[in-house]
């Protein structure tokens, strides 16, 4: 399965340690592209199509959290989010996952280990859909819900 | 990031004693679980606490009480740590190794955070800032400094720290 992930972190190194620690789990043959910020990552998301984000919480310009909100309810996206985020801010992202606005979380540090059984689940969601695309009734009556 | 600040920011003696306790907590827990380096405390070291190159993390807490939480490593130990957290080699002046320190704060941060809620003080914490130099000390006008720690690990000594306003009684 290809993955196209856009990876968001102002931090080099944690954009390079998450974009390893992917490529470590051998669940899908992923290409990068990479953000440093919520601004950059908008821009990127708005002109490329991705199949799953990695975002990081505390960024400056516009954080994690504010590119999510953008993400789903202006872009009406769906696609997969999973969120990077220490200990620290494990109280604010609850919120945004009961809301469904994040679809997982890895919490730093992170082992490849970590990074496969926490993003297994969605690759099995994606893969699924992409074999039983949901009927156009289904699609409509999502979109009237 | 949404700040809020109550009108308590400054440190009582007890939130003080629970601050600078948590602090020496959560480095080691971080410094353990990212860098797979055992830390524990030690006597002040000249070249790590005063005179020396360094590269410093810095991260502020802000809300029921504020604070800056800083971390010091000399360079031939933040080789050694960018290394074992990057999983591969990051040379002090790279642009990598600012990242490695300034992750590294962050999460000191982060933990700090968590230990501070379960005594009662509640904060948020900012974006880190980096900074290399020579001969960094660690003193900033008006706030007084809670505590400059120095930790020692088998790959040499580093320093952490945690500055306050203390609440005057």
């Amino acid at each position: 399965m290809n993955v196209n992930a856009l990876v968001i972190d102002d931090s080099g190194i944690m954009r390079k340690l998450v974009m390893k620690s992917l490529g470590e789990t051998r669940l899908a043959v992923f290409t990068f592209q990479e953000a440093k910020d919520g601004l950059e990552a908008l821009a990127l998301f708005k002109a490329g199509k991705f199949d799953m984000l990695f975002c990081d919480w505390n960024m400056p310009n516009m954080n994690g959290l504010d590119l999510i909100k953008r993400i789903r309810y202006e872009l009406k996206s769906k696609v997969p989010i999973v969120m990077i985020t220490t200990e620290g801010t494990m109280d604010k992202l609850e919120e945004a996952l009961n809301t469904g606005q994040v679809d997982s979380y890895i919490v730093k540090p992170f082992t490849a280990e970590g990074v496969g059984n926490k993003i297994a689940p969605l690759l099995q969601k994606m893969s699924e859909l992409k074999k039983n695309p949901p009927s156009v009734f289904a699609r409509l009556a999502a979109k009237v819900k | 990031m949404t700040m809020t600040k109550s009108t308590n920011t400054l440190g009582t003696e007890a939130q003080m004693d629970a601050a600078g306790k948590s602090l020496t907590e959560a480095v080691v827990s971080v410094i353990s679980a990212v860098c797979r380096v055992q830390a524990e405390l030690s006597a002040p070291q000249p070249d790590v606490n005063g005179a020396g190159e360094k590269i410093i993390g810095i991260v502020s807490l802000m809300g029921d009480m504020d604070m800056t939480v800083f971390l010091g490593i000399p360079p031939a130990t933040a080789v050694v740590f960018a290394a074992k957290f990057a999983g591969f080699a990051v040379p002090f002046e790279s642009p990598d190794m600012a990242d490695a320190v300034g992750e590294l704060t962050n999460m000191i941060a982060g933990d700090l955070k968590i230990r501070l809620d379960r005594c009662r003080i509640k904060v948020n914490i900012s974006i880190p800032t980096v900074f290399r130099g020579q001969d960094l000390i660690a003193t900033t006008p008006s706030w007084e400094l809670i505590n400059e720690l120095c930790f020692k690990t088998e790959y040499g000594h580093f320093t952490a720290g945690l500055c306050a306003k203390k609440k005057k009684p």
